[in-house]
């Protein structure tokens, strides 16, 4: 996970949580921080992302016997998840904003 | 007999039953002291000899001693993304998984000198390796290491750490990808370091934080450069915090931010000793 303070690279770090702690040690304010997810970061980010909302169970019923409107509405969120796993720079905020 | 004749005798037999009474003591004091000092000498004999025993069995012990499994994960760094070996986390420095060849941390496991090798071992690259003979990887991963050889893989790395001054920066610093959850108050560490350019080099809490600079377990470079081809093997134990997460700060690697910096860092390896854990959970 890539940090930035301030627009400025801060460091990278196995995860958010090794981030947060180390950037509380710096007492650097949250609102001073961005994150940017490392490729395969991104990767796993996004399909825990998505198996949350639709676990692999639901997405087969819904593919089974699901409406349109269901299946189009799981298609979009997971078209979108994946988009932001695919960006240059996916910051995980913007992850947790893909709702379906 | 006179009254005066008797007294005289009585005490010539006081004073003769006299000499011999001390003469007796000092036979005695002397059957004793010699006793004495032959027990003595019996029971340094003893002492010594367990002490010997006791030191052969140390001296054997740390040679023979069971190493835990490694709380860092990814230590040969075969698994790469961008160029950074997965779990390492760093600030204010740069770090970047480089090929064993670097440094001559390993030479080539082949029959010939290849013609692209390089005499000094500062100068080895993987293009430009150092030769350090017949099928020979050289002292630290003789026959198989990270690069190739015998019983060797081929996907390992080394760690190269890089940085410029600066005296703004609040770290200068490497985290390693150690377990999650262990409750702790001291870490082992082993491994190899070689320091280029930088006075000095630290393992511990907080270490390369802001001005503090290296601390806990500190390497200088003058101690690097004295290693072969200045591989510095790394066995010590150092104090930290009483915690359960020492994959934070408890436990990094860091440099001084006024300095440049270039070091390398191979095979590392942390554990925790039993006096130190009131019983561990590892995640």
């Amino acid at each position: 996970m890539k940090v930035f303070v301030d627009q400025t690279f801060f460091g990278e770090f196995a995860s958010q949580a090794q981030a947060h702690a180390v950037l509380v040690q710096s007492e650097i304010a949250p609102e001073r921080v961005q994150f940017e997810a490392r490729p395969n970061e991104a990767r796993r980010l996004c399909a825990e992302h998505i198996s949350v909302h639709y676990p692999e169970w639901k997405q087969l019923n819904l593919l089974r016997a699901g409406t349109k409107a269901q299946k189009d509405q799981m298609t979009a969120f997971i078209d979108a998840c994946r988009a932001w796993s695919n960006a240059e720079k996916p910051n995980p905020a913007d992850l947790a904003d893909i709702q379906p | 007999m006179s009254i005066e004749t008797e007294l005289q005798n009585v005490v010539a037999a006081a004073s003769a039953l006299n000499q011999t009474v001390r003469g007796q003591i000092d036979q005695i004091n002397a059957t004793v002291g010699s006793a004495i000092a032959n027990n003595d000498a019996r029971t340094s004999n003893a002492i010594n000899g367990m002490n010997a025993t006791v030191n052969s069995y140390v001296a054997n012990a740390r040679g023979e001693y069971l190493l835990p499994p490694n709380l860092i994960a990814n230590s040969f760094m075969t698994e790469v993304e961008v160029g950074i070996p997965v779990g390492y986390s760093y600030s204010g420095v740069q770090i970047e998984a480089v090929h064993p060849y670097t440094q001559a941390f390993e030479g080539p496991y082949i029959p010939e000198r290849p013609a692209t090798a390089v005499d000094d071992p500062n100068l080895a690259t993987l293009a430009n390796p150092f030769f350090y003979g017949v099928y020979y990887k050289g002292p630290r991963l003789g026959r198989g290491g990270l690069g190739d050889g015998w019983a060797g893989i081929t996907n390992g790395h080394i760690l190269k750490i890089t940085a410029s001054p600066d005296s703004t920066r609040s770290w200068s610093s490497v985290w390693f990808p150690m377990a999650r959850a262990a409750a702790t108050e001291r870490i082992g560490f082993r491994g190899f370091i070689k320091i280029v350019q930088g006075s000095r080099a630290g393992f511990g809490v907080d270490s390369g934080l802001a001005s503090y600079g290296p601390m806990g377990h500190v390497i200088t470079k003058q101690q690097t450069d004295a290693a072969p081809q200045g591989w510095m093997f790394l066995d010590f134990v150092v104090g930290t915090s009483q915690v359960t997460q020492p994959l934070t700060s408890n436990f990094v690697l860091g440099f001084d931010r006024s300095e440049n910096i270039e070091a390398y860092l191979a095979l590392p390896y942390a554990y925790i000793p039993a006096a130190a854990a009131p019983g561990i959970v590892l995640e």
